[in-house]
Formats: C-alpha cells, structure tokens, sequence
C-alpha cells in the first residue's frame, strides 16, 4: 500500500494507516536528524512531534511533494526552532589532538584501530562544523537521497540556491574531513576522501 | 579560486547528483574530460557522500505510531493545535475516536477529566473574581455541607487506600492499573503540565465543539455521560444572560512540586482569568463579588480517574471537596517558568500574561534555591476552581464623586 493510500485511510478514520506510515519513516527521520541536531538528544521528541502534527494538519497535506518530504519539513522546522531555543549545541568535539570526543565516545579502541564507530565520530564531527544551513541540505541530499527539488521543498529554497548551497557544503565537508583526518594518529584510511 | 572556478566546481557538483541536463549537462562532461582537477573533484565528492551514507543507521527501536497519536489526540484535547485548525477539529478527532491505544496510561484519566471540564468551562469567561480558599474549609459547618454534597462514587474519591478502590466501570473496562510509581512510563504519557482549555475555546454554539466533546467521550466509552455533560453545560450557559454570572467550575490538571506550589498555581490562574478581566480589576467591585472557591487537590492518577469518573456521572454537581491521600509522585523534572510558561498561553491577555511570568520568576527562583540538583519531583494536582452562582446581575458600581 503506498503512502496516499496509506494518507487516504488515516483520513478517513483508518489511524492504523497512520500508524504503518510512521514506521515505514521513523527510522530514516531519526537518523536523518541526528546528523542535523549533530546529536541524539531529543531527536525521537522532534520526530514524534513531527508526525503529531503532520496527523493534526494531514488534510492540508497538498500531495504535490512526497509525504516524507513534507514530514521532513515540519521536524527539520521544529529541530531547528529546538535548536535556536536550546544553548544545548552539539556535544561533539574534535580536540586540539585531532581526537574525536563526545558523550558516548569512550576514545579510541584499545587496539588502536580505527573501528566503524570511529570513522562515523569523524564524519559526524566534521558535519558538527559546518554551518546550519549547509549541514542540512548535505544530510537531505547524501543521507536522505533527495533530489534538488525535494531539497527545495523541505527547505523552501529555490532549487538554483539548493545547487549553489549543496556545492558550498561539500566544498566546506571536504576542508573538514580533511583536517580531522590529518590529525588522526593512525594516519590514512581506506575511503579517506 | 575565481568566480568562474567556483562555478565549474559547482556544476560539476550538480552533475554528480544527476541534477544537470542539456547544455550543462554537455558542458560539465567536457569540463570533466578536460581538467583532471574536476575529475578528482567529483571523485572527491562522490566519497565524501559514501562517507555520509555509511554513517550507521540506529533504529528507533520501538514503534512510535502510538505514542504519536496518544500526543496528537493530547494537542486536540487541550487545544493546543492551532487555532486555524479550529474547524478541523472535529474531523481530526472522529480519526482519532477510532484509535485505542494498547495500554490506556494516564491521558486517558485526564483527558476525561478534561473532557468533563471542558462543559463545566463554558462560562468562565464571565467568572468574578476569584479567591483562594484553604484545601479544606476553615468552618466545619461549610465542610460538612460541602461533603454532603458529594455524590459518593461506588468506591470513595478519599479512598485512603487507592490499591482498594476500584475505578468508575466505564473507565475500568478499557484501563489498566497505572503505572503510577514508574517514571518511565508516566513521562510518557502524563498529561500537559496544564490542561486548561478557556472557554472561548469551546463555544457553546460551536457544532464543531460539541463534535469534538461527543467523540472524545465515545472514545473513551462514555458517550451518554458526555451528551449529558454537554446538554446540561449548554442549557447552562444558555440560562445565562450576556454578561450575567454563571455556575461554572474550572478544573485543571497540573503539575506542582506541592502543595504549596499548586496552591500559588491555582492563585495565578483564579486572579489571571478573572480579576483582571473586562475592567473588573477594581478591588472594591471585585470585593463585592461573591467569592468563588478556588481548590487544590492533589491527586494520584487513579484519584484521577476516579474523579474523570465522578465528573461524567455527575455533571456539574459540586462533587469535589476532598484531599486525597497516598500520593504517587512523578520523577519528572520540570521547571515552574515551563509552567507558567504555558498558563500564560492559556492566560487572558489583559494583564494575566505579566502576572503569570511574574510568578513564574518566583516560582523558578525558589525551586533554584530549594533544588540545587535542578530536578525536582513533581506530583500531579487538580485544582478545582468553583465559581458562584448567577444570584444577581452585577451591576456597575457608579464611582465616587
């Protein structure tokens, strides 16, 4: 069943239906805005909310761009208002060693490998630096896999200023990685970029 | 790095996401055969995105279908979904009057506490001013009266023990016992810190109001009892004259460190909607106005249910005048300004908004002293607010000359 006839059945009283479409998305929301809020922390509040308020206002839903895609916008609207509110920033550092530290980061593996886990810190550490609004379109496009249009959806930005901002925050990834790479002791990786 | 450089990369950063098409898309590909730079560029690029996607995939690990719509049927309830979808309510909550949740946790107790309050709200608008009163009478004249107006349920609202009360059997039917004691699950499905609904909120006149009344108390099974409430409420508020005073109770639910706290919670809220309202902040015509009783019950979720239950049969008889023991408590920490941060959404606009962030300062200040560790246990109140009778029209006082 695809998602409009999942949208038709909720609106017509079927909240099953709207139940099976919070779970065919809650994990790729989840994880989609994790990268954004560069952190865990009320993540699954944002999407819950999300999804609250995409039930509440479901009958507006226009149907010209993906549910998904119009679910992403209303959480990414309330991580960021989140975000304005909160001083909490991401709790992610790298540190004057080039050593990737947060909460849930023990350091490095005993064996000095640089295991699965590490490598995400690194990605995830130098995401943590760029700019909001860079940050975002980079996650909705190589994590989420939306294309320019659905990026300018989300975003309410016209697709030239997707291309040009997608551009800038890869340019910005780049240096980023780069430079958390080069200070990692265990010096290069396989699928370093 | 020029201009033009920067839009030759950009192109090629298009090109990648297959986001180019006739003539760019000709020209990136020749840019890409030409300069070597580009190529690794767009390599570059391309791992940069493998990166990204490798990132691991933590799965939420439960379903939130039900908590989401255990909140959404929570914001139409309270009215916290926006005004604009006033008119949509009522569709929204036929969808959710379909729903049943697995396991039926607090919101059900409060949201038919509220549902009853909700048609005991309808003419608050026109309340004097209110007073705080004591939790029990200071004359035990007035108490016994008081009590002997109770409408004593199958088992007691004053239970002393709550684990032997039963709930009401509409309720009991669909609920579970509550978690009361596990934090865990209460902060999942506790209620608002105010559930206050203002009664212009709820317009008698309203279909879409009484709709959504109706199919709330369907869901919950009560359907009689609500098309009573709201008969009753309206025929009520139908008695009264345009300004003329009602018999209304307002009943909240709230949150509060304790007693002392609910009972400042309830002040804000009798004085906010009340005594400033429509040029009645004079103190001597206030002072002429009957009094209403202003109540803090502290209450643990089956005293809760309990009296969800009471409401529904009994409607809008004076039915609560209890405190109630053997208090569950809720580790939940809060802050008094989140509080009286969302009393004051609910507050009138002429004056009750400052004087609500006021005594949230307050509030936020003595909990900081008294709460080095900024957690605090909360336990949920019932603050009952009874507003006199319509005896006699309030007649402006001429002002002294």
């Amino acid at each position: 069943m695809n998602d409009d006839q999942l949208i038709d059945q909720t609106l017509s009283g079927d909240t099953d239906a709207f139940g099976l479409l919070v779970r065919k998305y809650q994990d790729r929301l989840c994880h989609s805005l994790r990268q954004v809020l560069g952190s865990a922390h009320d993540v699954e509040d944002v999407v819950q909310q999300a999804f609250v308020q995409a039930f509440v206002k479901l009958e507006t839903f226009q149907r010209a761009a993906s549910f998904y895609t119009w679910v992403y916008r209303i959480a990414m609207n309330s991580a960021l208002t989140l975000r304005r509110r909160s001083a909490v920033r991401a709790v992610r550092l790298v540190d004057a060693d080039g050593q990737v530290r947060d909460v849930a980061d023990p350091g490095p593996a005993p064996d000095g490998r640089l295991d699965q886990q590490e490598r995400a810190a690194q990605v995830q550490a130098a995401l943590a630096t760029l700019a909001e609004e860079q940050r975002v379109v980079l996650v909705l496009r190589e994590i989420d896999g939306l294309d320019y249009e659905a990026i300018g959806d989300v975003l309410a930005i016209p697709v030239g200023t997707v291309r040009s901002r997608l551009f800038r925050a890869r340019a910005q990834f780049a240096e980023r990685m780069k430079q958390v790479l080069q200070n990692d002791p265990t010096g290069s990786h396989p699928g370093s970029a | 790095m020029t201009e033009a450089h920067d839009d030759d990369r950009e192109l090629i950063s298009a090109l990648i996401d297959g986001e180019l098409d006739g003539q760019d898309r000709a020209r990136a590909e020749r840019l890409l055969a030409e300069r070597p730079e580009l190529r690794a560029l767009a390599d570059e690029f391309r791992a940069l995105g493998e990166r990204l996607r490798e990132l691991p995939q933590l799965p939420v690990g439960r379903d939130l279908g039900e908590s989401i719509l255990r909140r959404a049927e929570r914001e139409v309830l309270i009215g916290a979904a926006p005004s604009a979808l006033a008119d949509r309510r009522p569709s929204i909550v036929r969808r959710l009057a379909h729903w049943r949740p697995r396991s039926l946790r607090p919101i059900i107790y409060a949201g038919t506490a509220i549902a009853a309050g909700l048609v005991l709200m309808l003419s608050s608008e026109t309340h004097p001013p209110a007073e705080v009163q004591p939790l029990r009478h200071a004359d035990p004249a007035t108490q016994q009266q008081a009590d002997a107006k109770i409408h004593a349920p199958p088992t007691a609202l004053a239970a002393s023990d709550p684990a032997a009360a039963k709930p009401s059997a509409p309720l009991a039917a669909q609920a579970p016992p509550l978690e009361a004691a596990k934090g865990g699950a209460i902060s999942n499905a506790a209620p608002p810190l105010v559930m206050q609904r203002k009664a212009s909120a709820l317009d008698q006149s309203s279909p879409a109001a009484d709709l959504t009344l109706q199919a709330e108390l369907a869901r919950l099974g009560i359907p009689d009892q609500v098309a009573e409430l709201s008969q009753e409420a309206k025929a009520l508020a139908d008695q009264q004259p345009p300004g003329k005073l009602a018999d209304a109770w307002t009943l909240l639910v709230c949150e509060a460190r304790d007693d002392e706290q609910a009972r400042e919670l309830a002040k804000v809220v009798a004085s906010s909607s009340s005594g400033e309202k429509a040029g009645r902040s004079n103190a001597a015509q206030a002072k002429r106005q009957s009094p209403s009783e202003v109540r803090v019950l502290v209450a643990s979720p089956q005293q809760l249910e309990k009296l969800a239950g009471q409401l529904a049969e009994h409607s809008a008889k004076p039915i609560v005048e209890q405190e109630l023991p053997g208090l569950p408590t809720l580790e939940q920490p809060r802050s008094p300004v989140e509080a009286v941060d969302k009393l004051e959404r609910n507050a009138d606009a002429d004056g009750g908004a400052r004087r609500l962030r006021d005594q949230g300062e307050k509030l936020a200040a003595a909990n900081k002293a008294s709460d080095s560790h900024g957690s605090t246990t909360y336990r949920r109140v019932l603050i009952v607010i009874r507003r006199p009778p319509a005896e006699e029209p309030a007649k402006p006082t001429q002002p002294a000359k």
